[in-house]
């Protein structure tokens, strides 16, 4: 056994170093040449070695980067930004001009697909000068982790993306063992805007939040507004046919919900039959942490388990 | 012409318009009963009249069979919903035939003054401070009080040596409303990507209304609806024009300044009630205007009535076709535009 190895070890010594004498190449060690990655518009985006200038236009983006490590590297950051370490940085507009991209002359540029829709002529023109346009946003929950790694894989943090990764379903599953042990299961509601009252997709990312935190949608039949969208019609009357079923009412705040608090939602013509409101069950949520492709989204998981369960936790 | 057989045809006249004001109000009665039934909701009408029946009759019994859910389906969202829908479409009409009559503008309608700008201002305001400072600020209020500061500055700015033009009104409205758009913009830029709060309300729709607008909005608008009825005949001498409505003995100043308050204050409940919708008080004082000719007597009550109908059926119909929820404002302003165009050519035809 020990010849064997010695004997492999040598072979290995000995064709490395006719390697090294026959070219002067370096070694090829991981992190360095050709990475490509494909985005969420289905482009192939090719860089030599990983990107050490970012700007991150979205802060679900930013702050993701930086749970990566990855904060000296940022270089500018969206104007709506939440993470402390982004408070700092210079700020990029996407409705202004992009000549302030171009000066600071970014390795990428990471968008997200309304970005693209909204400003198609600010991407055109950094795309004309050769700048490297990344366009990712998860849609499902399910697609969470390949989009970590598409961005780890850009910025050569394989290993941090998947030590984050692994703590973050842990922590999923932890919760999921908690809720397992609460006698009954809640039924709830989740309100995504207040307007038309509609609330959320199944599959959406706050849907996918909502049953890791045990809960039933008491609205799993509403129909998506959009066939990509995560938000779905529900209205008044289809809610208040479900008065006696919601155990719990959420409502998330944030730039889709502007405003919103529990006493409005209680002074809602009909609402005061609904069992939530009834018994007091009616919670306001941070968008962010549901919605928010982040790592935070175990944080909202956990704080709607605790809504929902108190009783286990 | 004889005088007796000139008050025979002013008295048919009349009678003409008793008889289609009635057939108005029973088609009203009829479609507000029918639009109970209409909804997401699956509920049946017989439940909805019980629902209705036991309500204002008090007796608990007639709806304790059906489910508290639809009880409050029935009685505190569809109802004054329709109800709001009514009151609304009247008032922006008859606010509509006012302006018209007053400002001499077959162009000019309820938002003309700029109270709808000064309402939309002041709601603006309000949900702009809810969003961002936390605040439990009623909308709704602050749109009211919006348009009726824009009244008062309009009028202020267009009374000239103690006496108010049609022209200078129309003028002075179209300032201070352009200068309260420019604020409304500035907010919107503001509130940053949580902008859709305030484009929402702007778009104008009659989701989500409580008795406590109904209740508010019906007396006043019916005040000041009757308020310009009482003053129907003096604003027919006004269209003669202010000369010679004062050689028969009319103030103009005081008659222009009442009718454009009451005018003004409909539209400032219409708009703090349902946001901004368009052409309904546009449309439907020429649509009435064609079969009764322009007798702002006949004009105001059929309007009132016409107007009421017609934003009930719009919103009736935004409401519960499809799986998302129409505006009215959408509808009525998708609908609203080609069909003035219409009407304006079938006018020309019967002018020419």
């Amino acid at each position: 056994m020990k010849i064997k190895f010695l004997s492999i070890t040598g072979i290995v010594v000995l064709l490395l170093s006719l390697l090294g004498c026959g070219s002067p190449k370096q070694p090829v060690s991981p992190g360095e040449g050709n990475i490509s990655i494909v985005d969420d518009l289905n482009q192939t985006i090719v860089l030599a070695q990983p990107a050490k200038r970012i700007i991150s236009l979205y802060s679900a983006h930013t702050e993701n980067l930086i749970a990566l490590g990855l904060g000296p590297e940022i270089i500018g950051v969206s104007t709506t930004e939440s993470d402390p370490v982004a408070q700092n940085k210079p700020v990029f507009d996407y409705r202004a001009d992009p000549e302030k991209v171009l000066a600071a002359q970014p390795d990428i540029v990471i968008i997200r697909p309304f970005i693209k829709q909204s400003y198609p002529d600010f991407i055109k023109t950094l795309e004309q000068a050769n700048i490297k346009i990344v366009c990712l946003y998860p849609e499902k929950f399910e697609d969470f982790d390949s989009y970590i790694h598409k961005l780890a894989v850009l910025t050569g943090r394989e290993q941090q993306a998947a030590d984050r990764l692994a703590a973050f379903h842990n922590k999923l599953t932890e919760i999921a063992d908690r809720t397992a042990k609460a006698p009954v299961k809640k039924q709830v509601y989740f309100e995504s805007t207040a307007t038309e009252y509609r609330t959320i997709t199944p599959a959406s990312t706050p849907g996918t939040v909502l049953n890791l935190a045990g809960a039933i949608n008491v609205a799993a039949d509403a129909q998506a507004i959009k066939t990509t969208g995560s938000i779905a019609a529900y209205g008044s009357e289809r809610l208040l046919m479900k008065a006696d079923e919601i155990d719990v009412f959420l409502a998330q705040r944030g730039p889709m919900n502007p405003g919103i608090t529990v006493d409005a939602i209680k002074q809602r013509p009909g609402f005061d039959k609904i069992k939530a409101v009834r018994q007091e069950q009616v919670y306001i949520v941070d968008e962010k942490l549901v919605s928010s492709p982040t790592f935070r989204l175990a944080e909202g998981v956990e704080q709607l388990a605790k809504l929902i369960y108190p009783e286990v936790f | 012409m004889s005088s007796s057989s000139l008050a025979a045809l002013l008295r048919r006249k009349q009678a003409n318009v008793r008889i289609a004001g009635l057939i108005l109000l029973v088609a009203t009665v009829l479609f507000a009963l029918a639009a109970v039934g209409f909804g997401r909701a699956d509920i049946s009408m017989v439940d909805a009249a019980a629902v209705i029946y036991g309500k204002l009759t008090g007796s608990q019994e007639a709806y304790s069979s059906i489910h508290a859910a639809q009880t409050a389906i029935i009685w505190d969202i569809r109802l004054p919903r329709i109800l709001a829908a009514i009151a609304v479409g009247g008032g922006l009409a008859v606010a509509g035939v006012v302006f018209q009559a007053l400002l001499m503008n077959p162009l000019a309608d309820s938002y003309t003054m700029g109270v709808s700008t000064g309402a939309a201002f002041g709601a603006s305001v309000a949900i702009y401070l809810n969003i961002f400072a936390q605040g439990g600020l009623p909308v709704t209020v602050f749109a009211f009080g919006g348009a009726v500061l824009t009244l008062l500055i309009v009028m202020s700015m267009a009374r000239v040596k103690g006496y108010v033009s049609s022209a200078n009104l129309v003028i002075a409205g179209i300032i201070v409303s352009s200068i309260l758009s420019a604020a409304i913009t500035m907010v919107k830029s503001l509130a940053g990507e949580q902008v859709s709060a305030i484009v929402t309300w702007l778009i104008g729709s009659l989701a989500a209304k409580s008795w406590e607008h109904v209740v508010y909005a019906w007396p006043l608008i019916m005040a000041a609806c009757f308020l310009c009825y009482y003053y129907a005949g003096d604003l027919n001498i006004l269209s003669l024009g202010d000369r010679e409505a004062r050689s028969l003995g009319i103030n103009v100043s005081r008659l222009r300044t009442i009718l454009l308050g009451a005018g003004a204050l409909i539209t400032a409940v219409c708009v703090a009630i349902g946001g901004i919708i368009g052409f309904v008080g546009l449309i439907v004082p020429h649509m009435v205007r064609m079969v009764t000719g322009s007798d702002n007597k006949a004009l105001i009550p059929l309007c009132g009535l016409t107007g009421g109908l017609l934003l009930l059926t719009a919103d009736t119909f935004g409401r519960s076709v499809g799986n998302i929820e129409i505006p009215v404002g959408v509808l009525t302003t998708l609908l609203g535009g080609p069909f003035f165009v219409y009407i304006f050519r079938i006018r020309n035809k019967t002018l020419g």
